[in-house]
């Protein structure tokens, strides 16, 4: 099967169709930053750009993305997506940083579609991502940083 | 001056003192390990040729200066604080230092707050327990770069001065730079007693630097243990058994075997594992397994079961506890009033983030591990004993942890790595799931707590008497330790002897063994302990009619240091100034180990089916600070992991088992029911004292005391949600 992931076209020969993209992205793909975290959804560590979109890789199955264009956070770019690490980097918002992959992923996510959010829509929108050294403030105080930077 | 050769071909020069030291512990030499490469950093390797001028620091031709952490980075941020200790010792410019980490196991490297013999990371006490030594180290390095410029700038050493990585001769401005001097510096005398710097030379003592590990963290290029490889290894899925010791009977692999990639099915110490050339394959064929387990008696095991021991158990005589003073008994007769309550909290997990994993290569008599870990000593012992081979001769790469908490002390999935290496003649990397993090977590402990306050006449305590049941650390994770300590555990510390100064003081620690296995976590004895004493204290305050914020300032107000933790607390959050609909609660922690005083404010708003924790107020003075944003980042997520322990964590028994499976049951605190954190820093004296347990501590009483304030609810069991609360 073939996937676009960071921009290069990619050919997966012989795998499962089952096979979670997570696994392909870090054991077939090599790329580590995206972290496994729970397998079900319900932590969003293991966050990338699905065709744009924000999806969890653990529950998102080969069989689905073929074709698809699958961005990670080792090339995530762009003007939302460099405001977006500047302000982390800036807020020193990473503890021990395993969740952060995935919570920078659902960040750049949210304000490329709402790049003035609220409070609650901040909390609606990152609440899937959990951050167990409980970041969050920070995160929060990141978030807000960067739509104001983007809002000049 | 010894000198020894690592493998890797550095030079490292070993201490005058080190032979001492070495029989010093005991000549166990517990899991010592010399002549091993060091793994290499992230954080920046300096290039070209590099110096190691003892066991904390090298420096580079091109003025990089190394610090070599021994001590693990789990989110704490000590990899940073420690950096900040060797460059403000050496007089090392900041943008010139980096670091890397390190699994040797050498003298060097044992923290003397802690377990002897054993490399470690843990008590929040990296920088406290390594502070004169990284200084020592580094001040030593400074005096041989004088020594080596003396003789080349043809100067006395007393017009030399050292700063921003240069040696400057004062008198000429002439100077040379760390890197033009290293190689020189590195053949002069080590000498025994360097001149340290006085508080004032330490200039970047209590700079608010920034994170060096932020950047990697935030391009995702940081390696944490689950993304280091082996060359050619294959990968194993783990199931474990229903109890914890589960042993398998039996295995039915028919349909599995035959799947692809497929490699190898096998038992393990508490389960089955299937290893194949990918995670994913592997993982679907350990679904295809049918495997029996042998009956264990914790099989059993609930968590009626666990209340019913530990009720039996607060029956039993039990131990006194230090920190017992006066009598008790006398004084309770003569109170004027006598509070009685009972107290308990469940088993909690760490939850970490990152799985644990371990990847094993086993070829020959070499092994390597892989891993995340808080001890490089532990793993090698899992591994070594597993093998019945030396641990001294086990290798260990270790980068970042995805989190700690008190979990990676490796154990089962170390065992399971070597095990499934050997087997397969190949290196095997072993990644647990979520549910099997869970089920085989190392828990901190259930417990069970009845505690009687005398009230004199004024309202104010004049005894306190505290018994609990529950299981013990050093016990279940440093047997060897508690054989020699015993019947001393964790959980007798802090229970009674507080700095309140009450003047009849009993506490009683009855062990009771546990079906589950039980470690170290987050802010530890000090947890429960502390939600006892710090609720009693305010429910003593509301008896006595006096605001529980002044009836703490009026037990101490005889140290300064914690009336002003009490005052700035008071001041920040507006205590006794809330919006209408709004309550506070409030906690205060003490500990001579961590050298702090804390206060807690935190405000909740809406009624016990509906309730919001708006804000969490924390000062903190935890003696000097080396870094005041590590610092007031370390209290701050203390608290918000206690706030998490306190509003919905919980483990469960049934038929031996945690029914926690995953995040949806085991519910960890998310970012819409995290408040505004507000926390002050006040740094004091010149020793540095401990951040990143303190504020879990006593943050359970300051939540119970908010929810009491908004119901008059007194809620003695935590999580609260779901005993009597309905957080949103």
């Amino acid at each position: 099967m073939m996937l676009t992931v960071n921009g290069q076209e990619r050919v997966l020969e012989g795998v499962d169709p089952s096979m979670p993209l997570l696994w392909a992205i870090r054991d077939l793909l090599g790329l580590k930053g995206t972290k496994f975290g729970c397998g079900q959804a319900l932590c969003g560590a293991c966050t990338v750009h699905l065709d744009g979109q924000p999806v969890r890789s653990c529950q998102t199955f080969l069989a689905d993305v073929e074709g698809s264009k699958v961005t990670t956070i080792e090339a995530i770019s762009g003007l939302v997506a460099e405001a977006v690490k500047s302000a982390w980097i800036t807020n020193n918002v990473p503890q021990c940083g395993y969740c952060q992959s995935g919570q920078i992923m659902s960040a750049v996510a949210l304000l490329e579609t709402n790049p003035k959010p609220s409070r609650d829509d901040v909390n609606s929108a990152m609440s899937g991502n959990i951050c167990r050294c409980g970041t969050y403030p920070r995160i929060r105080a990141a978030i807000a940083e960067a739509s104001k930077h983007l809002g000049r | 001056m010894n000198t020894i050769e690592t493998c890797s071909g550095r030079r490292i020069v070993a201490g005058p003192s080190r032979r001492g030291f070495l029989e010093g512990i005991g000549a166990t030499a517990f899991l010592l390990a010399f002549h091993q490469p060091v793994s290499p950093g992230r954080a920046g390797e300096p290039s070209g040729v590099s110096e190691q001028f003892n066991a904390f620091l090298a420096i580079g031709e091109d003025d990089v200066v190394t610090a070599i952490i021994a001590q693990t980075e789990g989110g704490q941020g000590n990899s940073t604080g420690m950096t900040q200790v060797i460059a403000a010792e050496l007089g090392a410019a900041w943008p010139k230092m980096r670091y890397r980490f390190t699994t040797e196991r050498r003298p060097e490297y044992i923290n003397p707050m802690l377990y002897e013999g054993l490399v470690l990371t843990a008590g929040s006490s990296s920088i406290p327990g390594f502070y004169g030594a990284m200084r020592q180290a580094a001040a030593a390095t400074r005096e041989m770069l004088v020594a080596a410029a003396a003789k080349q700038l043809g100067a006395s050493p007393d017009d030399l001065s050292v700063s921003e990585s240069k040696v400057t001769h004062s008198p000429s401005g002439r100077y040379l730079t760390f890197g033009q001097l290293a190689a020189a510096a590195a053949k002069e005398q080590v000498p025994a007693k360097p001149r340290l710097r006085t508080q004032k030379e330490l200039l970047l003592i209590g700079q608010p630097l920034d994170r060096l590990d932020v950047p990697l963290k935030v391009d995702g290029s940081a390696r944490f243990g689950l993304d280091l490889e082996a060359p050619d290894m294959l990968y194993a899925a783990v199931r474990h058994g229903p109890a914890y010791g589960s042993t398998v009977a039996a295995i039915d692999d028919a349909k599995a075997k035959t799947m692809p990639g497929v490699r190898m099915i096998m038992a393990v110490p508490q389960g089955v594992a299937v290893v194949a050339d990918q995670y994913w394959q592997a993982v679907k064929a350990l679904a295809e397994v049918r495997e029996t387990y042998a009956s264990h008696p914790n099989d059993h095991a609930s968590s009626k079961t666990v209340e019913a021991a530990l009720r039996q158990g607060l029956e039993q005589p039990g131990v006194p506890t230090m920190g017992s003073h006066g009598d008790v008994a006398v004084a309770m007769k003569s109170a004027a009033k006598v509070l009685e309550a009972e107290f308990s909290m469940p088993f909690l997990s760490h939850a970490c983030m990152e799985p644990v994993s371990c990847t094993a290569s086993v070829v020959g008599g070499q092994v390597e591990l892989w891993l995340s870990t808080k001890s490089p000593s532990l793993d090698a012992g899992h591994a070594a004993r597993a093998l019945g081979i030396d641990p001294s001769t086990i290798v260990i790469h270790n980068e970042y942890q995805g989190g700690d908490f008190g979990r990676r002390s490796g154990m089962e999935h170390t065992t399971e790595a070597v095990l499934l290496a050997k087997a397969a003649g190949r290196p095997v990397k072993v990644v647990w799931t979520r549910e099997e993090d869970l089920r085989v977590d190392q828990h901190r402990t259930a417990f069970l707590g009845r505690v009687r306050m005398g009230l004199g006449a004024d309202g104010m305590p004049v005894a306190y008497e505290a018994k609990i049941a529950c299981d013990g650390v050093w016990q279940r994770l440093f047997p060897w330790f508690y054989a020699k300590k015993k019947p001393l555990d964790l959980p007798m510390f802090s229970l009674v002897g507080s700095t309140y100064g009450i003047p009849n003081e009993a506490g009683t620690y009855v062990n009771v063994p546990l079906p589950v296995r039980i470690s170290a976590f987050r802010g530890n004895n000090d947890t429960h302990n502390g939600f006892m004493l710090e609720s009693m204290i305010d429910e003593a305050a509301h008896t006595a009619g006096i605001d529980p914020l002044a009836y703490r300032r009026k037990l101490l107000v005889k140290d300064a240091r914690s009336t002003a933790v009490l005052d700035r607390a008071a001041a920040i959050a507006g205590w006794s100034k809330v919006a209408a609909g709004h309550h506070q609660g409030a906690a205060f922690w003490q500990s001579d180990f961590y050298r702090c005083r804390l206060a807690i404010i935190v405000e909740v708003s809406g009624t016990a089916d509906a309730l919001k924790v708006e804000r969490l107020v924390g000062v903190c003075d935890s003696g000097l600070v080396i870094n005041p944003l590590l610092a007031e980042r370390a209290v701050e997520a203390g608290m918000i992991f206690g706030l998490s322990n306190a509003m919905s964590e919980r483990i469960t028994l049934a038929g031996g088992a945690p029914e926690q499976t995953n995040f949806h049951t085991y519910q960890v605190l998310r970012m819409d029911q995290t408040p505004d954190v507000t926390v002050e820093i006040i740094s004091v004296g010149d020793e540095p004292g401990s951040f990143g347990e303190v504020g879990t501590m006593p943050m359970c009483s300051a939540v119970g005391n908010a929810i009491f304030a908004a119901t008059g609810k007194r809620i003695r069991t935590t999580p609260f949600g779901g005993n009597g609360v309905t957080f949103v």
